[in-house]
This record gives C-alpha cells, structure tokens and sequence, in this order.
C-alpha cells in the first residue's frame, strides 16, 4: 500500500490532478486505489488544490497592435544566394569538363602547332661544304622578301658631298633647292 | 467542429485550447467536464498542423502574408509562455517579436521531417527566455520588477487577483528549468514528452522538474493564510 501511495504521489507531481493525463497502463489501478484508500483520497486533494491555485492565474492577452507592431518590425530578408555546390558536383563539373575535352581531342586529332609557318626545327645542314647548325629562331630571320640594304628608309638629304643616301629624286630637288638659295 | 459545453465559473479563467493545439494538448488543471470545453476534432487539428507546414514553406519563399497568419495563429501562446516564464510583460513582448523574426528569417531551411512547427517554436521561445534569465541573474529577486499585471489589489473583490499574484510570484521564485516544465504542461498543455523535446531533455528529467516544482509551489503556496486559498474555492 505504501508502494501504491508513492506511486500516486509520483504520478501526481508529474502529470497533476486530472486522471486523462496520467499514464493510461495505471490509472484504473490507481482509481481503485483512490477509491479504497484515505490516504490516496487526501494526496489527491492537495493536487487538486494545487491545480486550482495554478488556474486562477489571468489569462495572458496580447495589445491588440502586437501583431502589427512585430510584422512591421520584421526585418528585410537578405538577397537569396545561389546555393554552393554539393560535394558530388564539386568533383563531378571537372570530371565531366576533362570527359568532354578528351572526347573532343579524339575527334579532331592533335593541333598543328606550326600550321602555315617554315618548319622549324633545329638541325645540321650542309651549305657550300660547311655544316651549318640551324636553330628554329633562325628561319624567322631567313624572310626573302626583306633587304637590309635596299630597305633602308629614305633620308633627305641636302647635302651630297656629305655622303648621305637618298633617292635621286630627293637628291635632285635637294639640289635645285640648295642651288636657288645659293643664288 | 468545436463542442462547447456550459463550464462552472471556477473553470471559466481557464486558458482554453486554441487554433493550432493537439489533442493531447490541453491543460492538466482540467477536470474531465473542463475537457469537454472547446474540443478540436482530429481532422481539423490534422489540417491545422499541415496548414503550419505549408506556412513554414510559404514564409520560406518570402510570403509575408503567411507570416501574418503565422503570428496571428501562434502568438497568444508565445506571448503567455514567455510572460509566465519572465515575469514580465514588456520583456515576452519583445522575446515574442524575436521568435516571428526568426521565423521569417530561418523559414527557409525548415525541413518539416525535423519537429513540429508549434515544438520549434516554443523551443526557440524557451531559449530566448532562458538568454534573458541568464543576463538578470546577478539582480536579486528581491529587486525585481513585480508582474505589472498582477499587482495585489486591496478589496474584498480583489482576493482571486490577490491569489493570482501569490501564484504567480510562487511560480516566478521557482528556478527557471522548473518553472518552463511547469509552464509548458500545465499552461501550455504539453505531454510530459512533448514537453521533454522541447526542452531537449529526458522524458525522465523533464519529470523530475515538474515533481519539484509542483512541491516547491506547494510548499510556497501553503503560507498563505488559508481564508484566501478557500475564498477562491
């Protein structure tokens, strides 16, 4: 019997007075027990009271403009972000970018680097019984349509006993030039 | 379908289940007959808890039309819970208005697999209360603001808000994890389990605070000249 009143004391302290909230196994058994027992009877009195005294608190009322003060108080959301990218993607993006390259370098077979231009490649080379060891820069010096000396850029020139170059159409105009000042 | 039943008046201060409770959720001060006073039938509480879900999801996307319905669904519990628990009207208030913020801001990662949207809440409400009982520990309680809507009252009129304020401030000198407990399955109507994921507890220890509390109030309680307690019976 004192197991049974510890029982409902228990029961009591942690779910209160009302029977609908203890735990459904026990209560017929402690109902009986409540029924046949002063002790039960007057524990469970006190948990009444005590019930009682918890209700007579007011009920709790919000202002009427809460509301509308806690909607106009909330903030601005920030801009979404687009959302990172999950671990499978991470390794996926590049996996699939290498696949692609790799499927279209089959495709097109390897890239001429030096598509269009002299083949340059250094090698030894017999010129008038001489070897010769060519590099790959030098076929970009060999261009046949440049003189070093015919190229030259013309200069006037007033002067011809001073030796300049020049064209003979310059030279002569310098010439009549030169001669009227004299005069 | 709401059954409605004429209640004696000792029942009628009783906060009653609104929009949005459980079945199982309703308060343990409540006798059989109080039960039987504004009962939701499962079909309408089932659509209620979706409709919850797919708010969470709408305010997720922005919808600040949800977002009202939401505050308007829940916020008289917010409110009660966090005034129960502080004492202190202003300060629920405000804990009231950071529970929606956060909702509006965090609603987009709610994954609904994870608790109820009415669970999250609380949860999110108890923290915040506990944060502000954290930060005003060092005032003594002797020097704590009392309830400004519980002030005791002089007049024969004023014994039940005599009472009540007695209660409340039983309740207030109640150490916090007790008075939560306490709050959210006698106020607030939640299982003694329900009561324990919200408070991220063993179903056992939730008990265990509700045992001491209800003791500690008891013995509070038990000072007060008994002509008070049987005026009100």
């Amino acid at each position: 019997m004192k197991t049974q009143l510890a029982d409902l004391v228990n029961i009591l302290e942690t779910s209160g007075s009302n029977p609908e909230n203890w735990p459904p196994a026990i209560r017929a058994e402690m109902e009986a027990f409540i029924a046949s027992s002063a002790a039960a009877r007057k524990a469970v009195a006190e948990a009444i009271e005590l019930d009682r005294c918890l209700d007579t608190l007011s009920e709790i009322k919000p202002a009427p403009d809460l509301a509308a003060r806690i909607l106009a108080g909330l903030p601005q959301r920030p801009a979404a972000r687009p959302r990172p990218l999950r671990r499978g993607a991470i390794f996926a993006v590049p996996l699939a970018a290498a696949a692609i390259l790799t499927l279209w370098l089959g495709q097109t077979g390897p890239v001429p680097l030096t598509s269009g231009a002299p083949e340059a490649t250094a090698s030894f080379k017999f010129e008038d019984d001489t070897l010769v060891w060519e590099m790959p820069s030098d076929v970009l010096l060999n261009v046949a349509s440049l003189d070093p000396v015919d190229d030259v850029p013309e200069f006037d020139c007033f002067y011809e006993e001073l030796g300049c170059f020049g064209s003979t159409e310059n030279r002569e105009s310098s010439l009549m030039l030169t001669s009227r000042n004299l005069t | 379908m709401t059954t409605t039943f004429p209640l004696p008046a000792v029942f009628a201060t009783k906060r009653l289940p609104s929009v949005g409770f459980s079945p199982g959720q309703r308060s343990r001060g409540q006798t059989g007959a109080a039960l039987l006073h504004s009962v939701d039938a499962p079909d309408k509480v089932a659509a209620v808890a979706d409709s919850d879900q797919e708010l969470m999801k709408r305010i997720g996307q922005g919808d600040r039309s949800a977002c009202q319905l939401l505050v308007e669904r829940h916020l008289d519990r917010m409110l009660a819970f966090a005034e129960r628990t502080l004492g202190n009207r202003s300060e629920a208030e405000e804990v009231a208005q950071e529970v929606f913020t956060r909702v509006w801001l965090h609603a987009s990662r709610w994954k609904p697999t994870e608790a109820r949207v009415t669970t999250w809440l609380f949860r999110v409400a108890m923290n915040l209360c506990l944060n502000r009982i954290a930060k005003h520990r060092e005032v003594t309680l002797e020097g704590r603001a009392e309830p400004t809507s519980l002030q005791p009252q002089p007049g024969a009129i004023a014994a039940k808000k005599e009472l009540s304020w007695h209660v409340n401030r039983a309740l207030q000198e109640l150490p916090e994890k007790q008075r939560i407990a306490i709050n959210l399955c006698h106020y607030e109507g939640w299982k003694n389990r329900e009561a324990a994921e919200i408070m991220n507890l063993s179903l056992e220890a939730v008990e265990s605070l509700l045992a001491r509390g209800r003791r500690g109030l008891k013995e509070k309680l038990s000072k007060i000249g008994p002509e008070l307690l049987q005026g009100e019976a």
